[in-house]
């Protein structure tokens, strides 16, 4: 028998180079050096995986954001021009469709690349529906693949990040409201899940009481997920000041549910992919759920101390400095609301911008 | 009964470390109970419930659907499995109980040609009701009753490994009973994602002034895109024929006033109807209709207001925000086919 493991993207994963077009390269390869470790490095296959091994199945939806990015770039050379296409788009919410051309400023290049697609799949439906139905198929495809491979009903876990556990959630919902692949007839072992913000871009199905919600969290019918995981970064913006994802405020047992809030930067992302799965709180509870017969806590302390004490990025200086300024954001008061929550996006990613620009200065990345 | 100890002792050490992180891992998570390697010779009642010996042997009544043979053949085996490891009367009517209630519900499964069978499956057979539950450092069995094989294990450990194993052993049953529900899962998620993609490549353009006044008309609750689109001041241009001198075209700005097209069930094609009005470049505007015959193909007729008379043209019309759905390139070459066929294509008029 093989796992499956169901890793989904955030946003800006269009924004790639030619030569390494796949969002999944540096984040398996992270995962894959995380538990080399432990000697599961090679149990982490993207294909043909043997009994025993854990088949990697990247989710993967960008492309749509990038079609229409194509399309603009065809209709006019540059990003300036693209707002008044972006303006012709169905936004469901005049609000902010309203504040579009202030967070196009704000956010500066981060804009079109990584908030585009936020604004695109929480406000146009048009997007919405097509890919949540792309990354429910991906899912259903595999699943079913490896439910037939192994004769019975597949170890599943989910790792998510960002607008990705947002994404993630509303295709499990829909999925599971088929009979096929419900909670009647499936179960999910884990969902691990890194800057959560499937509550502030809730969008058809209720956070915390759709079918993706831990098996022994009310209300009735059954969730179908027997534990859920969620990390956030204390100083990353976009998971903590609206609308925090807490399954435990919402009525989620301990027993299916537990989170844990992140505090070292090693890098001037702080809410980037890897460096939440880097992270040994995060890694190690998706190990000990793909390798249950192991004895996880005694490497718990040691791994958490090996990663405090490594370097980081090469710029103490920039990285210095976007603690300063994300901390500062903190202190700004932003409406609960989901466009409070671009607002906090548009506002990061500036931070970003500045602090990725004073990193590479110091010679870094 | 040693012997059949040992040889579960064994199996256990054959599944890896003996300390797990969770108690019960050993005997209730899948990847590990379905790589172990059981001694198809197994005559110990416990072993003999192992789901990889037990699949072996209700192999045949799986594969011919005979769902109600395998369950109560199962369940005669975990009997037999539960007296040797000395499960405990409440925990053996739990799990009897619920053995019972999803026999009863296979020995009443519909056909699978009755509308009803996928809802009766999921509905009141709950395939998924044995499968072990992993929670955070516990394992559960039941969900409605549940059992804590965590705590099971530490103190008595073969009756947390019986009923685990038997758990599997009946699960795989139903799963492969379930697996009919997924082919028909992935047909209808195959057709919604065709009907999206042939939707972005062929759907008529809808326009600023459409995206405004119908903003909405598309949910989160839909699946498909919406199968009618109103059309409201759709600008494009067209080319202009005289009805009596099919040789003089005009450019003309083609305003589709108000109109609707209707798409085909997996959204190839749409056709429908708009009211419109023409403006030349240089001339007088002029009033009719159009037609979406299908995609691409449209045409329409004006009559314009000359010589203080109303004289009636035909109209041809390239969608101009065409190029944001597909090359504008094909767009040009179905206005230039379709234009050479209304000059040419009627020798009776000139």
């Amino acid at each position: 028998m093989y796992q499956l493991l169901f890793v989904i993207h955030g946003m800006g994963a269009g924004a790639r180079p030619a030569n390494d077009p796949n969002w999944w390269t540096g984040t398996i390869d992270d995962l894959r050096a995380s538990a080399k470790k432990y000697r599961h490095d090679k149990d982490l296959v993207l294909s043909a995986p043997k009994d025993e091994q854990v088949l990697v199945i990247p989710l993967t939806y960008h492309q749509l954001f990038d079609d229409i990015r194509s399309k603009w770039s065809r209709a006019t050379p540059n990003d300036a021009g693209w707002l008044p296409l972006l303006q012709q788009l169905a936004f469901h919410d005049p609000a902010a469709l309203a504040k579009l051309p202030g967070w196009a400023t704000t956010a500066g290049s981060f804009f079109w690349t990584h908030v585009l697609d936020v604004l695109l799949y929480r406000y146009v439906a048009d997007f919405t529906i097509p890919i949540r139905e792309l990354v429910a198929t991906q899912i259903a495809e595999a699943w079913n693949r490896a439910d037939l491979d192994n004769g019975t009903n597949t170890p599943v876990h989910f790792l998510a990040h960002s607008l990705g556990t947002a994404v993630l959630h509303d295709s499990i919902g829909f999925l599971g409201a088929d009979p096929g692949f419900g909670p009647t007839t499936h179960m999910i072992t884990s969902i691990v899940t890194l800057a959560n913000v499937s509550w502030v871009l809730e969008n058809g199905f209720p956070a915390y009481a759709s079918v993706d919600r831990p098996i022994t969290a009310a209300p009735p019918p059954n969730g179908m997920t027997a534990a859920y995981f969620s990390f956030r970064h204390e100083l990353d913006p976009i998971a903590e000041i609206v609308r925090t994802f807490r399954g435990d405020h919402n009525g989620w047992p301990a027993n299916g549910y537990r989170d844990e809030v992140a505090i070292d930067v090693k890098d001037w992302n702080v809410h980037g992919f890897t460096h939440y799965l880097d992270n040994p709180i995060a890694h190690l509870r998706l190990f000990e759920r793909l390798w249950p017969n192991e004895d996880w806590p005694p490497r718990r302390d040691p791994a958490i101390a090996a990663y405090k004490s490594a370097p980081g990025a090469p710029c103490p200086a920039a990285l210095a400095m976007a603690r300063q300024k994300l901390e500062a954001l903190f202190a700004n008061p932003f409406p609960q609301t989901t466009d409070g929550f671009i607002d906090v996006a548009v506002a990061t990613f500036r931070v970003f911008e500045q602090a990725r620009d004073a990193c590479r200065e110091e010679g870094g990345r | 009964m040693i012997a059949g100890v040992l040889a579960a002792t064994l199996l256990t050490l054959h599944a890896g470390p003996r300390r797990a992180a969770d108690p019960g891992a050993e005997w209730c998570e899948p990847s590990i109970v379905y790589n172990q390697d059981p001694s198809p010779n197994a005559t110990d009642a416990l072993e003999r419930v192992h789901p990889l010996l037990s699949r072996v042997r209700w192999a045949e009544a799986v594969h011919n659907e005979q769902w109600e043979l395998a369950l109560r053949g199962l369940r005669d085996e975990i009997a037999s499995a539960f007296a040797a490891a000395a499960v405990g009367p409440s925990e053996q009517q739990r799990f009897f109980a619920e053995l019972d209630a999803t026999i009863a519900a296979a020995a009443a499964l519909p056909r699978r040609s009755d509308p009803g069978w996928a809802n009766y499956l999921t509905a009141t057979v709950q395939p998924i009701r044995f499968h072990p539950i992993h929670l955070v450092g516990t394992y559960q069995l039941f969900r409605s009753s549940p059992l804590d094989l965590s705590a099971l294990s530490g103190s008595r450990p073969r009756e947390a490994q019986a009923l685990c194993w038997s758990a599997f052993s009946v699960n795989q049953v139903l799963a492969r009973l379930s697996l009919g529900l997924q082919a028909a899962t992935l047909a209808r998620l195959g057709r919604l994602n065709a009907s999206w993609a042939n939707y972005r490549a062929y759907g008529y353009t809808r326009q600023a002034l459409e995206q405004i006044a119908f903003r909405g008309s598309a949910t989160v609750h839909d699946t498909l895109p919406g199968r009618v689109q109103w059309l409201l001041g759709h600008l494009s241009v067209g080319e202009e024929v005289q009805w009596r001198d099919s040789t003089t075209t005009a450019t003309s700005t083609v305003i589709e006033v108000l109109g609707g097209l209707r798409y085909r069930d997996d959204y190839t094609q749409y056709s429908g109807v708009s009211a419109i009005v023409t403006l030349p470049v240089d001339g007088r505007p002029g009033f009719g209709g159009m037609v979406h015959f299908v995609r691409s193909v449209r045409a329409g007729a004006v009559v314009r207001r000359a010589d203080r008379k109303w004289r009636p043209g035909v109209i041809m019309s390239a969608d101009v925000y065409g190029f944001l759905d597909r090359s504008k390139h094909v767009v040009d070459r179905a206005v230039a086919m379709t234009n050479g066929r209304v000059l040419l294509g009627d020798p009776a008029e000139k």
